[in-house]
């Protein structure tokens, strides 16, 4: 394929960077979705813990 | 950031899928000027809307990535993402007719695209010129802030970016061109 200069000028001027607030956003996803697993995993792990105590309790008063 | 050299989109999204956070990063860079622009140019979307269409895209990226069948696939793939974000979003405001914005679109996407293979080809230039050519035309930098940045002096920019435009025709028009990096 052929390109004169003048095209690939308006080419280039195409393709303006986001602005860099967004992108870095976007590349923080990894950490925040591992931030979110680990507060679910956390959430999970205090019902299973708050169950257990209840459970501990309401035998202690049986 | 910058990818690894003569890194492909293949390869890219093989490293993102195992699990590889900066490679993760790479490809935000890689993508994120395609995305925002066809979200300001291609649909003509307020700021307000590309951002939220931005994330989105990046969101579902990152999250369906695992599922995708060819990882060179990648950039058709957020094409239609994007697309699809910004015709819903336009939907949603219900001041544009669609079919309208659509068929305008289609003519800048395909434009996007080529320019896109133009930007991932700056980075096969010699020296300095891919740093230029961005600056100059896609970072809007005057030849002074130019000069200062690069080191360079102000006087001999514009030959600068004529020598360099000239090497990136050559690139452009080279068959045997391989994949080229991107200048984030």
């Amino acid at each position: 394929m052929s390109y004169d200069i003048e095209q690939l000028a308006r080419l280039l001027s195409l393709l303006q960077p986001a602005p860099p607030g967004w992108v870095e956003a976007a590349q923080d996803l990894p950490r925040l979705r591992a931030g979110i697993d680990r507060l679910v995993a956390l959430a999970e792990e205090d019902v299973e813990v708050r169950t257990r105590v209840v459970a501990d309790l309401e035998r202690a008063l049986a | 950031m910058q990818p690894a050299a003569g890194e492909t989109d293949a390869e890219l999204v093989a490293r993102c899928r195992a699990g590889d956070g900066e490679a993760w990063n790479a490809l935000v860079d890689r993508f994120s000027r395609f995305v925002f622009a066809i979200c300001v140019r291609g649909f003509r979307l307020s700021e307000a809307d590309a951002e939220d269409v931005f994330q989105d895209v990046f969101a579902k990226t990152f999250e369906q990535l695992p599922a995708l069948r060819d990882n060179g696939a990648i950039r058709p793939w957020i094409a239609q993402l994007t697309r699809r974000a910004c015709i819903d979003r336009l939907r949603a405001s219900r001041e544009t007719p669609v079919a309208e914005m659509e068929d305008t679109a289609a003519d800048s996407l395909a434009e996007i695209d080529q320019a896109l293979d133009i930007q991932l080809a700056l980075g096969a230039l010699p020296e300095a010129c891919g740093e230029i050519l961005d600056r100059f035309f896609a970072r809007d930098e005057t030849y002074r802030t130019i000069g200062e940045e690069l080191g360079l002096p102000p006087g001999t920019i514009a030959s600068r970016i004529s020598r360099c435009l000239e090497k990136l025709k050559a690139v452009m028009e080279d068959p045997a061109a391989p994949d080229r990096p991107v200048i984030g």
